[in-house]
């Protein structure tokens, strides 16, 4: 598959990861236009219900973006977020999703070359792991 | 029949009648105010089957039948209703170990206030799905509790012939009830006696005080019951959802297991974990627009109808799966007798252990998603 595009979607939080995105436009840095980004008040209202319709629809991956531990805005979102994310994980590898497509990050609003190589990294792992199988399946 | 078989009838029958008298005195002596119980329904439909009522008059008992062995409806959303805000009365409320299991997880999500609630628990020998137990029922020419008591007592199971337990009661590791304040032992009972009413904590204690009945121990026999019933239930559970775990290792396992899924949401109606006062599935969130359908099918060149079956039980299982006691009512409330119960052990029992966390096994330790630790998971 030479010309497979992964397509990721972004959910990120509004303090720090998506201030992080801006910073590495801003700063001019390049990295791959293979995400759409959704902000969010906080990676903690991030329901698994959009992350799974997400891959359901066909998305190859989904990155949740989220402040450092302790630095959340809402003080401890993120560390929620992580427990949800830590349950739809377990979930997808039970049933033979390749639980790699998801992807919980923390970057801050100073880290825009953090963002760069995070969606950089996760492109190159799309690529080896190809096509989001759900996108052909039907009977769902 | 002969008077020797006649004997122990009698006796049994005495064991509902203690506890039968046992709540009468709980009403008249008003340690409670109302008594949340499962009687029997009179009536040609009906034919014996068991509902729960709530009783405030001691003369409207009679049809207390604890070991009928159906669960309608798992009981813990009733208390919920009848104990989540004030003002509100002090109830005593039968149950079984799974109803019981199912009231903590809600207690813990705040859907239920136990303060003025006495809970009694049942030992349970399971149960038949409805239909099975109405034809049974019929077939026998009235209600089998004399039977049920007798195979608790001789601590067996349920044994009629052609009929089988649902699947969820055939793998239950919960025969006895927990986190009760009386507990009604039957496992190993010898009913000469009357049924035993144990108090279980101090609160248990002071009722059975206050409605002047003699206190009681659980039976010698019990335990040791009880551990055999655990042991060969748990091994017969563990077989079975390893095996369904097995075939729905890969996607498309789930998808065809589920390919009858058309998302009438009865099991998300039935589930007592399930308390959201307003479903995402109801909302209009999931209300699309024509031509969505329309562009979903050319993208696919063919969908299912109605969409999103499988995203109904993936985001179930993503709120709640944690906290599922394995009652099974999902599964008995399934039109098209889809694995629900199997999906729901079979994944809880994995995304459970991440967390140590038991369903319904304390009213102490906090829902994992409710909560979180600093030093835990990945990303640090």
């Amino acid at each position: 598959m030479d010309n497979f595009e992964p397509k990721i979607l972004g959910f990120v939080c509004n303090w720090c990861t998506y201030a992080g995105a801006d910073l590495a436009g801003t700063s001019r840095i390049q990295y791959p236009p293979n995400i759409r980004i959704v902000r969010l008040m906080c990676c903690g209202s991030v329901d698994p219900l959009y992350v799974l319709k997400s891959l359901l629809e066909g998305m190859d991956g989904v990155l949740i973006g989220g402040c450092h531990p302790g630095d959340c805005h809402y003080t401890n979102g993120n560390y929620k977020a992580r427990r949800r994310i830590a349950v739809l994980k377990s979930i997808l590898r039970q049933i033979g999703l390749e639980d790699e497509r998801v992807v919980l990050r923390w970057i801050s609003a100073s880290e825009g070359k953090r963002f760069a190589d995070t969606v950089t990294e996760i492109v190159e792992k799309l690529r080896e792991l190809g096509p989001n199988a759900l996108r052909e399946v039907w009977q769902i | 029949m002969n008077p020797a078989e006649a004997e122990p009838q009698v006796q049994k029958r005495s064991a509902l009648a203690t506890c039968i008298e046992f709540f009468q005195t709980l009403l008249e002596k008003e340690v409670v105010d109302a008594i949340l119980l499962p009687q029997q329904v009179p009536g040609v439909s009906a034919k014996g089957v068991v509902v729960q009522t709530l009783v405030t008059d001691p003369s409207k008992l009679e049809g207390f039948d604890p070991v009928a062995p159906v669960l309608m409806r798992n009981s813990a959303s009733m208390v919920s209703a009848l104990s989540f805000q004030a003002p509100k009365g002090k109830v005593a409320a039968v149950m079984r170990p799974c109803e019981i299991n199912a009231l903590v997880e809600l207690v813990k999500f705040k859907q239920a206030n136990l303060d003025d609630v006495i809970l009694i628990g049942v030992d349970c020998p399971g149960t038949y799905e409805p239909k099975d137990y109405v034809q049974l029922v019929t077939v026998h020419g009235g209600p089998v509790s004399e039977e049920v008591l007798e195979a608790l007592s001789e601590g067996k199971g349920l044994s009629f012939d052609g009929y089988e337990l649902r699947q969820a009661c055939r793998i239950c590791e919960h025969p006895s009830p927990a986190n009760c304040q009386i507990l009604i032992a039957l496992w190993g009972a010898d009913f000469a006696s009357g049924a035993a009413i144990v108090p279980m904590d101090e609160r248990g204690r002071e009722a059975i005080e206050k409605a002047g009945i003699e206190l009681q121990e659980q039976p010698p026999a019990r335990s040791k019951i009880l551990e055999k019933v655990d042991r060969v239930r748990s091994s017969r559970g563990q077989k079975h959802i390893e095996e369904f775990k097995e075939r729905i290792s890969s996607l498309q396992g789930l998808i065809d297991e589920f390919a009858a899924c058309k998302r009438c949401m009865n099991c998300r109606e039935e589930c007592p974990i399930c308390y959201c006062r307003e479903c995402i599935f109801s909302s209009p969130t999931f209300v699309h627009e024509s031509n969505k359908y329309l562009k979903w099918a050319r993208q696919r060149k063919i969908i299912k109808m109605p969409v999103e079956t499988l995203l109904f039980h993936l985001t179930r299982l993503n709120h709640m799966v944690t906290s599922c006691v394995g009652c099974g009512q999902c599964s008995s409330a399934c039109p098209n007798g889809l694995p629900v119960m199997e999906l729901f052990r079979a994944i809880g029992s994995n995304v459970q252990k991440i967390f140590d966390y038991v369903p319904g096994r304390s009213l102490e330790e906090e829902p994992p998603l409710t909560t979180f630790r600093e030093d835990e998971l990945e990303p640090r």
